[in-house]
């Protein structure tokens, strides 16, 4: 599946390293940056 | 790549397939990040497929997705994958997105002082343990002055000292006394007299 811009990001939600849980739909009202990066250890 | 988003609104969240563990000890051995980096690890990189980013090594691609205030794409870059993406290039995106934060940005000093006296709540918009105890402070009628560590760099700073290196959210500061997480029985001893 490809992603295009003007499509509604998908929803999801993933434990974090700070212990909670984040679901992305909570976000709304704010911009926000998902940056994905292939492994820790290497720059974000 | 944080402070140049404080003040805009923004909130970074760093994705990688590892689990959190070694998410927690990268974030350690760099000081400590203050934004969430998310643990796609178990179903092992869900997200990412869903994000059309997972290579078919394991680990995903070095991308980025910036979403409006509604969730609406506005911006991809998938990026080669020893290459750093450009700040400068993605503060334009966001300024197209929101050229009146930049603006406020612009025209405010960078408050970084903490507030004292009263109840004071260190949270972040999205962890669930903050919004309730928004919810049980609203419930008791007792009024709070709420901090975002997330775009206040002293304060996530001050959490973690508060956590002996943990960013434990919400960490209330009652004049003077530290309570970490929403511990319901310690926060009710305090103010429920």
């Amino acid at each position: 599946m490809k992603l295009r811009v003007g499509q509604h990001a998908p929803d999801f939600t993933l434990p974090s390293h700070l212990e909670k849980d984040l679901t992305l739909h909570d976000l709304n009202g704010k911009t926000v940056v998902m940056a994905f990066f292939p492994l820790a250890w290497t720059p974000i | 790549m944080l402070p140049k988003f404080a003040g805009l609104n923004v909130q970074v969240l760093g994705i990688s397939v590892d689990h959190v563990p070694c998410l927690k000890a990268w974030a350690d051995s760099l000081g400590g990040i203050t934004y969430p980096l998310l643990s796609d690890f178990w179903p092992h990189g869900k997200v990412a497929k869903k994000y059309g980013v997972l290579r078919s090594e394991g680990y995903t691609e070095r991308a980025i997705f910036l979403l409006d205030a509604d969730g609406i794409i506005r911006y991809i870059d998938i990026h080669d994958i020893n290459d750093q993406p450009s700040n400068e290039v993605l503060l334009q995106e966001i300024r197209k997105i929101t050229p009146e934060r930049f603006l406020q940005k612009e025209s405010l000093p960078q408050d970084e002082t903490l507030p004292h006296g009263g109840v004071v709540m260190y949270c972040t918009q999205w962890c669930p343990d903050c919004r309730r105890a928004r919810v049980w402070l609203k419930e008791q009628n007792i009024p709070y002055t709420e901090v975002d560590i997330t775009t206040n760099f002293t304060a996530a700073r001050q959490v973690r000292s508060w956590g002996n290196g943990s960013q434990i959210t919400p960490t209330f500061d009652i004049d003077g006394k530290i309570i970490l997480d929403f511990d319901e029985a310690a926060l009710s001893k305090i103010l429920l007299k």
